[in-house]
């Protein structure tokens, strides 16, 4: 099985020298953008804006690559399903058979991939260029639990180990003589013998994990210390005031034009 | 005396909890694996969000579902698992909450639970795929939306059938593993947790007043 691998790829482009903060406020306000704009056109100028920057962090195709493989498997079947499908439509545009190309399932689709390429880019460059552990680190700095850091940080390294012991019990379990063929009901059978060895095997080191915590101090209140140093620079608050006001700005004029214009 | 909100809060998320919500987001993660290696039509990936909540509490079994999704779209699977974050989470809000009225301690009654998990993750998750997704998500569930919006029913009440029929099933197994998983965990484990010793052993809460002594 494929195991999830980090998305985050190394560089040394300015975008990646951000404090990891900036770019996380860059796309939470592409993403208010996203949901608040309604014109396409907007939405696809932010599309191109992420891919430029995309560009600038050098780190496009490893973008290709993961944004095709998610987003065709739903934009495809999306757009077809509305142009034909579209309920309540009234408007067609041209008759093939039976199948009619409908204008607000058209205008339907187009809005809704293109706020799709909006957002989605935007979190795609966030994940490629963001060191989780450096964004841990920021949010712990600002005064966000470490917890939390534990939190995502050891579920990062988690879940490559136990992908592996999943993979493993399949093949042991098969090596039983367990059918990963047959019936529906065969098949849903077969389910708890793989998953309760699994289970039973990480709830075991559950209490070990957890005293081990305990005993180096995990509970306690005082400031956390940390290896790595995450820098915040004048140009960091800077754009993120930029982005805030930008964001603000394009919500007004957007809503002005689509309901008082 | 009863106990605020802040207090139960940081008795539900204690070591073991934080320790074990990591754990849970394996589980969720291996469950969808296996049931994609014996090509199950299903999905059976909200297991571990349901444990969670069940022995620790609505807001760890929240906070575990959110937590499965933020981590999956730092991996090379993408970011669009965090469009539902959130629909994970109210599954383990939901779990958490009936558990504490005794929902967990029968197979019927956790099965049930599941159901009305599912009914609770309708208004969040059905907006999400209509607005951002056009209806579609992957997988066999988008030919019966496109199915019935081609017979002329609404997006809406397209993506809300197929999601009450086809997540309904899924959801309602899902919280029959997680019971049947809990069964199976040693009492030593269970009474690590805030929760476990009411809304899976059935014991009072005034009753459990002593710390369980550390190994």
């Amino acid at each position: 099985m494929a195991t999830s691998a980090l998305a985050y790829v190394q560089g040394n482009s300015f975008i990646h020298k951000l404090n990891p903060i900036t770019v996380l406020t860059y796309t939470l306000c592409i993403t208010l953008l996203g949901i608040g704009v309604g014109q396409i056109w907007v939405l696809l100028l932010v599309f191109v804006l992420n891919i430029l920057l995309i560009l600038k962090a050098g780190v496009i195709k490893n973008f290709m690559g993961m944004f095709l493989r998610v987003t065709l498997p739903i934009v495809i079947p999306m757009f077809i399903i509305n142009t034909l499908f579209y309920p309540g439509s009234k408007t067609i545009l041209y008759t093939l058979g039976p199948l009619m190309i409908r204008y607000e399932g058209l205008m339907f689709a187009s809005t809704v991939i293109s706020r799709l390429l909006a957002i989605l880019s935007a979190y795609f460059l966030m994940v490629l260029v963001i060191d989780p552990r450096d964004l841990m680190i920021a949010l712990g700095n600002r005064g966000i639990s470490p917890k939390v850091g534990y939190l995502i940080l050891s579920t990062l390294q988690l879940i490559p180990y136990i992908q592996q012991t999943a993979a493993r019990i399949l093949e042991a379990q098969q090596s039983r003589g367990l059918s990963l063929k047959g019936g529906l009901l065969q098949r849903f059978k077969s389910y708890l013998p793989l998953m309760a060895p699994v289970v039973m095997g990480s709830f075991a080191s559950l209490e070990i994990r957890a005293m081990a915590l305990e005993v180096r101090g995990f509970n306690l209140k005082t400031k956390r210390v940390y290896i790595r140093e995450v820098f915040d620079t004048q140009r960091d608050q800077f754009l993120r005031r930029g982005f805030i006001v930008v964001t603000i700005m394009i919500l007004i004029v957007s809503v002005y034009f689509k309901y008082f214009a | 005396m009863k106990k605020t909100f802040k207090e139960q809060l940081k008795e539900d998320f204690n070591t073991t909890a934080l320790v074990m919500m990591p754990l849970c987001v394996g589980i969720n993660i291996v469950g969808q694996f296996f049931t994609q290696s014996l090509r199950l039509p299903l999905w059976l990936n909200i297991i571990g969000t349901i444990l969670a909540g069940v022995v620790a509490g609505p807001w760890v079994g929240f906070a575990t579902g959110v937590l499965t999704n933020v981590v999956a779209s730092f991996t090379i699977e993408g970011p669009t698992a965090l469009a539902f974050a959130v629909v994970n989470g109210v599954h383990g809000l939901v779990a958490g909450f009936l558990a504490g009225k005794g929902f967990y301690r029968t197979l019927p009654k956790a099965m049930l639970a599941g159901f009305i998990g599912k009914l609770c993750d309708i208004p969040v998750g059905a907006p999400i795929v209509v607005y951002m997704f056009g209806g579609i998500t992957t997988g066999a569930a988008s030919a019966f939306t496109a199915f019935m919006m081609a017979t002329g029913n609404t997006i809406w009440s397209s993506v809300i059938s197929t999601s009450l029929l086809i997540d309904g099933a899924d959801k309602v197994l899902s919280a029959a593993i997680a019971f049947l998983i809990i069964k199976a965990l040693p009492k030593r484990t269970l009474y690590r947790f805030s929760r476990a010793p009411f809304t899976v052993l059935g014991e009072k809460p005034e009753e459990n007043v002593e710390e369980p002594v550390p190994a």
